[in-house]
C-alpha cells in the first residue's frame, strides 16, 4: 500500500492541509505528474493570480458572446462568499477577446470604484499579472488601492504603466508587496518608488532597449530587501557598468541577495561581498569574458547551483568550490566540439542539458582524456539530458556508461539517476535506450562500480 | 449489547455498539442486518483493530459543533491521536483509505441529528483527518525530491516540463 493507491479526493485532503500549514503549495507541483493536476484542482491551491488583459480588438460578431460570457460582479461576489472571504483565495477568470478568439481573462473596464467586488478586489486580490498590448492605459487609474498585492507582474510596461501601478500598492495600509516583474520596460520610473522598491525580495526586469536601461547605481542602494534579482538587459559598454559599481563602491549593497539571474558581464562587475553570497546564479547574454583578454575567475564560494544560458565558456571564470547543480542550456554556435570544456573546472553532482544538440558535446565532459585520467564529471550522480538530435547517442552513450568507450572504465563512475530525453517525435527510441541503458547498468556492476538506481527515458 | 464484524480476510470482531457507532456505514448497515455478522469486504483485520482502538478511545468525546469552516484550518493533531497514527506508512495509507470507506467522520454529526446530507458536505472534505493531517506534516518542509524518496514516487516529468512547471512556481510561490 502506496500513496499512490489514495483516491484523488484524499490526496486533495492531504494537499489542503499541507496549505494549511503555510507550506509553500508549489512543492507539490514538482512531485510527479498526478500530483501536479491534483494541486491545480484542489481548492486553496488554485491559482491566486487575477489576469487582466486588454482587448486587442472588439470584432462585432464576437463581443456579444464576449460580454455575455465575463463573469458579472455578482459571480465574483459569490466565489468570495463561497471562500468565506478569507485570505487564502481570491480566483478570477473571465474571458478576453484576441483576434476573433476567447480565451481566459477578465475584462477590468466593466468594473467601477464603487461597485464592491471591485473593494473586494482591492483588499483581497493578492497576485496580479498584467499584459498590456498597447500603449493606451488610461484605465489602469481606474485601479483601487491594493491592500494585499505580494506580486505583481507587468508585461509590455508602457511610459505611465509602472507609475499607475505602484502609486496604487497602498504601503501606509501595510501592503506586502515582495515581487515585482516589469517585462519590456519603456521607462526608469520605477526609481521614483523608493520605498516600493525597498521592501522587494524579488525583482524581475526585462528591457531590450539601452534606451530605458535603469541605472543600476540609483537602484541597487534602494533594494535592502531583494534576495531573487533577475536583470535581463542588451549589451551595454562595460565601462557605464564599471562606473556604476565604482560609485557604489563604499556601500553594502544588496545584503540579502541570494539568487542572480544576469549578464555575465553584469555579474563580473559586481564587487564581492555580494558574489559572496549568491548561492543560485544564471548566466544569460554577455558572458563575463565578454570584453576578451586574461580575466580571472570570479570567486562564489556559495554558489550551489549555476546555469549558463550564454557562453559556456562563462564555466571558466568562475571559482565556485561548492557547486551541486549545473545547468547547460544549449544556444550558442561554438558549443559543438569544443576541446576547451575537458578542462573545466567545474565539478558539480548534479547536471541537466536541455536541449542537447550533440551527444559528443556529453561526452566531452564525461569522458577522460589522454592526458587526464579524470573527467569533469566524475562526481556526477544525477545526469538529466533532452537531446535534440538523436544521432550516435545509443551506441556511443551505451559504450561510454558501459565498458568504457576511449578510456577503459565506465564514464560517470559514480552516476545514480540518469534521465534522458530522446527527440520529439522519436518517442520509439526510448524504450531502445532503456534497454541499451539497462545492459550498460549491467556491464557497470560487472566492473563493481555501483548499478544506477534510476533510469528513465521518457 | 454488541455486534459482529466481518473483516475482508474473515476474522471476526464483536464491538460493543456504543464503539461500532462512531462509523457510519456500521451504524448504517446494523438496522440491516438485524443479529448477522456486518461485512467489510475492504477492512482488513489489522486495520480494523487499529480503527476499533481509535473509536474506543473517542467513544465518550464531545462532538464538535457543526463545520464552520474554521474546523479544517488547522493541521493540529492531539498527543494520543499522534502516537495512535505512528506506524508504517502502509498501515498509514490502510487507515486513511478504510477511514475514507467508513465514512467515520459523518456519524459524530449524526448523532448530534445534523442533516445527513449536511454531515456529509461538512465531512467529506476531511474523511480520515488524522491520517491526511499525518501525511501533510510529513511532506511539511520537504523538497520534491525528498517527498519522491519519503514515498517512493516516480518522477515522470520530462526535464522541459519540470523548466516550465518551475518557471510557473515562481509566479504562483506562496507568499
Amino acid at each position: 500500500m502506496s500513496i499512490s493507491k489514495l483516491p484523488n479526493e484524499l490526496l486533495q485532503s492531504i494537499f489542503t492541509y499541507y496549505t494549511l500549514s503555510s507550506s509553500p503549495s508549489h512543492t507539490l507541483l514538482h512531485v510527479c505528474r498526478r500530483w501536479f493536476a491534483l494541486a491545480h484542482e484542489t481548492v486553496l491551491l488554485k491559482s491566486r493570480i487575477i489576469y487582466l488583459s486588454q482587448l486587442y480588438s472588439r470584432s462585432p460578431h464576437i463581443y456579444p458572446e464576449f460580454l455575455a460570457k465575463c463573469a458579472s460582479p455578482s459571480q465574483t461576489v459569490e466565489a468570495i462568499d463561497r471562500l468565506r472571504g478569507g485570505w487564502f483565495e481570491f480566483t478570477y477568470n473571465s474571458l478576453r477577446m484576441e483576434s476573433s478568439e476567447l480565451a481566459l481573462a477578465p475584462l477590468p473596464t466593466e468594473y467601477s470604484s464603487n461597485l464592491d467586488p471591485w473593494r473586494v478586489f482591492s483588499r483581497q486580490c493578492t497576485k496580479l499579472h498584467l499584459h498590456l498590448h498597447f500603449d493606451k492605459v488610461r484605465w489602469l487609474h481606474h485601479f483601487p488601492f491594493f491592500y494585499a498585492l505580494t506580486h505583481l507582474e507587468i508585461v509590455n510596461a508602457f511610459k505611465g504603466v509602472i507609475t499607475a501601478m505602484l502609486a496604487r500598492v497602498n504601503l501606509d495600509k501595510g501592503c506586502p508587496l515582495v515581487s515585482l516583474k516589469v517585462v519590456g520596460e519603456k521607462s526608469a520610473e520605477i526609481l521614483e518608488f523608493a520605498r516600493v522598491l525597498g521592501g522587494l525580495k524579488r525583482l524581475h526586469v526585462e528591457t531590450d532597449s539601452r534606451r530605458f536601461l535603469v541605472p543600476l547605481d540609483k537602484l541597487l542602494p534602494l533594494m535592502g530587501a531583494l534576495q531573487d534579482w533577475t536583470w535581463v538587459s542588451p549589451p551595454v559598454p562595460d565601462v557605464n557598468i564599471r562606473e556604476a559599481m565604482t560609485t557604489l563602491a563604499s556601500q553594502d549593497l544588496l545584503p540579502n541577495l541570494g539568487t542572480l539571474e544576469a549578464p555575465g558581464q553584469l555579474v563580473a562587475q559586481l564587487p564581492p561581498s555580494v558574489l559572496n553570497r549568491i548561492t543560485h546564479l544564471e548566466l544569460r547574454g554577455q558572458p563575463i569574458c565578454h570584453g576578451g583578454g586574461q580575466i580571472s575567475p570570479i570567486s562564489l564560494p556559495q554558489l550551489v547551483h549555476l546555469t549558463l544560458s550564454g557562453l559556456w565558456k562563462d564555466m571558466f571564470f568562475v571559482d565556485t568550490p561548492r557547486l551541486h547543480e549545473l545547468v547547460l542550456k544549449d544556444g550558442m554556435s561554438d558549443q559543438f566540439y569544443d576541446n576547451t570544456y575537458t578542462v573545466t573546472p567545474l565539478r558539480p553532482t548534479v547536471v541537466r542539458m536541455p536541449n542537447l544538440r550533440s551527444i559528443y558535446i556529453l561526452l566531452l565532459f564525461i569522458e577522460p582524456t589522454g592526458t587526464d585520467p579524470a573527467a569533469p564529471f566524475d562526481c556526477v550522480e544525477e545526469l538529466y539530458v533532452t537531446f535534440t538530435s538523436s544521432r550516435h547517442v545509443e551506441e556511443a552513450l551505451g559504450a561510454a556508461l558501459g565498458y568504457g568507450r576511449l578510456a577503459a572504465r565506465p564514464a560517470l563512475p559514480r552516476l545514480k539517476h540518469l534521465v534522458t530525453i530522446p527527440p520529439a517525435k522519436r518517442e520509439d527510441l526510448s524504450e531502445r535506450w532503456r534497454s541499451k541503458w539497462v545492459k550498460a547498468a549491467k556491464q557497470r556492476a560487472e566492473l563493481g562500480i555501483k548499478t544506477l538506481e534510476t533510469i528513465r527515458c521518457a | 449489547m454488541s455486534i459482529t464484524i466481518v473483516t475482508s480476510d474473515n476474522e471476526q470482531f464483536c464491538v460493543e455498539k456504543l464503539v461500532a457507532q462512531r462509523i457510519a456505514l456500521i451504524e448504517d448497515m446494523v438496522e440491516n442486518a438485524g443479529d448477522r455478522p456486518i461485512p467489510l469486504p475492504n477492512v482488513t483485520a489489522s486495520v480494523l483493530r487499529k480503527i476499533l482502538e481509535y473509536c474506543e478511545h473517542h467513544k465518550n468525546d464531545p462532538l464538535p459543533p457543526y463545520d464552520d469552516g474554521s474546523r479544517s484550518r488547522t493541521t493540529h493533531i492531539s498527543e494520543w491521536d499522534q502516537k495512535f497514527i505512528t506506524v508504517d506508512q502502509e498501515m498509514l495509507f490502510e487507515i486513511i483509505l478504510a477511514a475514507n470507506y467508513l465514512e467515520m467522520k459523518p456519524l459524530l454529526y449524526v448523532r448530534l441529528n445534523v442533516p445527513r446530507v449536511q454531515c456529509l458536505t461538512a465531512c467529506n472534505a476531511v474523511a480520515g483527518d488524522i491520517g491526511c493531517k499525518t501525511v501533510a506534516n510529513m511532506i511539511k518542509g520537504k523538497s520534491p525530491e525528498e517527498i519522491r524518496k519519503l514515498f517512493n514516487i516516480v518522477n515522470n516529468f520530462t526535464p522541459e516540463e519540470e523548466a516550465q512547471i518551475r518557471k510557473e512556481a515562481e509566479w504562483a510561490e506562496d507568499r
